[in-house]
């Protein structure tokens, strides 16, 4: 299943997309990320594990994403959160006038095939849209300061 | 998801010059493309096909994304090589990197293409991209009179570029390679 949500950053494309390509900037920038460990990077490819705080406990995953500066970052988890199948997805950075749009995109496939999709389809556009309004403000503060 | 070879990434990864070293080599097979393509997709099958391929350990493989070990006789009649490889397989174009390098190198990626030639047959070209690191590089591959460290990299990469080329040839051209799907 496939989902998609945005959110207009004010701020240049260059520099949000910086943002969301530095793997440091994630624990600083999102609350709930307890750790990341980058295993490689070059200027168009990484390989990371993040662990994240969920209300059932610690989760990691690992993942490989593919960097095109500065449109878009192309993102697959090849250990996705527990429940999960598969997950991968984009992040695209659409200038505008000075501003960003800022489009998550993500396709999913639950472990369960009979389980509820479009329950997590919903849990997982709330994480996303938590997590565009973090970096929006973690963008927009840079840009003031 | 499909992306038209000149959509590559590729030309912003060599446009803005962020890989201090690339080679690329290129090999007519008279095979269509995507048969070439599919051979070199199916990973599983190596082993069955190339000779100094002895097992392929798949970690992840969704039909785009694939991350592997691959386990290679070794050149020098020591222990096998074991490479980790992770791969993002679209439209004619497979695009990979090494997440652990030799030592002697920072960075390690590249891509493979498959562009349809004229005769219905298979123009394939892959491109290394790599950073040294250069104290462990110079150790690896002291300078000589000849030959610096960097060209000595440049040329063994350049080889393995070349024999993977040739040994695919000779795979997918080779009598019974129709009757093997290949």
């Amino acid at each position: 299943m496939r989902i998609c949500e945005q959110m207009v950053v004010d701020a240049p494309a260059e520099s949000v997309y910086g943002l969301y390509a530095d793997l440091a900037a994630w624990k600083r920038v999102l609350p709930d990320v307890v750790d990341v460990e980058v295993h490689y990077m070059d200027a168009h490819r990484q390989e990371f594990s993040m662990t994240v705080e969920r209300p059932g406990g610690l989760e990691t995953v690992s993942g490989v994403r593919h960097l095109r500066a500065p449109h878009e970052l192309e993102l697959v988890q090849t250990t996705p959160p527990p429940g999960l199948a598969a997950m991968r997805g984009t992040w695209t950075f659409t200038p505008e006038n000075g501003k960003t749009t800022v489009t998550a995109s993500r396709e999913f496939t639950l472990l369960d095939p009979d389980g509820d999709e479009q329950r997590f389809a919903e849990k997982l556009r709330g994480f996303l849209r938590t997590n565009l309004d973090l970096f929006r403000r973690a963008a927009e503060g840079e840009r003031v300061h | 998801m499909t992306t038209s070879p000149t959509e590559s990434p590729a030309v912003h990864e060599n446009a803005v010059g962020t890989y201090d070293f690339r080679c690329v080599e290129t090999l007519a097979i008279p095979r269509p493309v995507d048969r070439v393509y599919d051979a070199l997709f199916r990973v599983t099958d190596w082993p069955r096909y190339l000779p100094h391929v002895e097992e392929i350990d798949v970690i992840y493989d969704d039909g785009q994304y694939q991350e592997f070990w691959m386990t290679v006789a070794s050149e020098t009649d020591g222990s096998p090589l074991r490479v980790r490889s992770i791969r993002n397989c679209r439209y004619r174009r497979i695009d990979f990197f090494q997440p652990l390098p030799p030592r002697f190198l920072r960075h390690h990626a590249g891509f493979w293409r498959f562009l349809p030639d004229s005769d219905g047959g298979c123009l394939v070209e892959v491109s290394h991209l790599w950073n040294l690191e250069p104290v462990v590089a110079a150790e690896v591959y002291p300078p000589t009179a000849g030959e610096s460290t960097e060209q000595q990299v440049e040329k063994m990469l350049a080889g393995h570029s070349r024999l993977a080329l040739e040994s695919w040839r000779k795979v997918l051209t080779a009598e019974g390679a129709r009757d093997a799907d290949l």
